[in-house]
């Protein structure tokens, strides 16, 4: 499937994760079976199943694990700065593996904006994740009840990441959102 | 000798009515969080930023007035909440505001509704603080209008259909307004 975008994390200055989205997967299996009129009764002895749901999804990583993983991508960017040939390095932009892309923008003030998406995936993500930075400073800082530096809990925040992802979602290669 | 149209001899120019909505959404937050910071409970959250929008009450109405009605003074209620509903609206958020309907059981008091107040744009309320209304702020300055046109009330704001701004006029305010409408006749 392209245009997968599995993960969405925002990193404040000192590195400890302040926003993270996920997006849940599922595969749904219908098993449909029949039974025996004989085993009918043994078996529950009363109106019997006659289809099972199975659901399939991707093992999910626990939160816990995505701030370690988030502090570990913050060091690993400082390092890639200094160990970039070029002078300036603007940081680690694209990192692409056989299983997954991930593409972040850091903010002039040090907030990192990092998405992961499938790796067959063609989505523009520097417009994504230009437009996630404009939701940043909309919803989160000119709310009063948000600190900074401290995690995002902000419903409209919330609601808008989640229209921007459906559009991205839909957009299919397209330029900009 | 040429005539020389000197700055004085051109009228006076309106300005720009505009500002950037970011602009005013970050000044707003900002005294948001200075009320918070020096009130104890979330009424007196309400009443601190219900006095800032009365400070603003109190400079704008003479102006929208004089702009918008030239020199006739609105002594009717009912106009003078449809030229707040309208107007002030208008001259300050750039849109109107969506409904106005008087109580059934309290003949003092009127609700005027909108769905999305401007200055709500960008703030999500927490959890345990679901009370607060950051429109008191429209709501003071609703109050201070009235009470400059000589209609005495309390406007405050709640969460109903959106936000609605409760406004409750003084018992002589209505008696005198039921007198005027009885000699009218």
């Amino acid at each position: 499937m392209t245009n997968h975008i599995q993960h969405l994390f925002i990193i404040n200055r000192a590195g400890s994760l302040i926003y993270s989205w996920e997006a849940r997967i599922e595969t749904v299996c219908v098993l449909k079976y029949s039974y025996d009129d004989s085993i009918k009764n043994q078996i529950c002895g009363r109106e019997t199943l006659s289809c099972v749901t199975v659901r399939f999804a991707a093992p999910t990583v626990s939160t816990n694990e995505k701030i370690i993983l988030s502090s570990m991508f913050h060091s690993l960017f400082t390092i890639a700065v200094q160990l970039s040939p070029c002078p300036k390095s603007s940081g680690v932009e694209v990192l692409e593996t056989t299983q997954f892309k991930l593409f972040c923008l850091q903010s002039r003030t040090g907030v990192k904006f990092v998405v992961i998406t499938s790796a067959a995936s063609n989505i523009a993500a520097d417009s994504l994740l230009s437009k996630m930075y404009e939701l940043y400073t909309d919803f989160a800082l000119k709310n009063p009840f948000y600190s900074i530096d401290m995690p995002i809990r902000a419903q409209k925040f919330d609601e808008a990441i989640k229209v921007l992802l459906e559009k991205a979602e839909k957009s299919n290669g397209a330029v900009t959102f | 000798m040429a005539k020389t149209t000197g700055i004085l001899d051109k009228s006076l120019s309106r300005g720009k009515g505009e500002i950037n909505l970011s602009t005013f959404a970050v000044l707003f937050s900002e005294m948001v969080l200075y009320a918070q910071n020096r009130s104890e409970t979330v009424t007196d959250i309400h009443d601190k930023i219900a006095s800032y929008g009365k400070q603003v009450g109190l400079r704008m109405f003479d102006i929208i007035v004089l702009r918008e009605k030239g020199y006739k003074r609105e002594t009717k209620l009912l106009g003078m909440l449809m030229f707040i509903k309208s107007t002030v609206w208008k001259n300050l958020f750039g849109k109107e505001a969506d409904k106005l309907e008087r109580s059934n059981d309290d003949h003092c008091t009127y609700l005027l509704i909108e769905k999305d107040p401007l200055m709500n744009t960008y703030i999500s309320v927490p959890r345990d603080k679901g009370v607060l209304n950051c429109a008191a702020f429209a709501a003071g300055i609703v109050e201070a209008i009235l009470d400059s046109a000589s209609f005495k009330c309390k406007v405050t704001a709640h969460w109903h259909n959106g936000t609605a701004y409760v406004i409750q006029f003084d018992e002589a305010v209505i008696a005198r307004e039921n007198a005027m409408l009885d000699t009218n006749r």
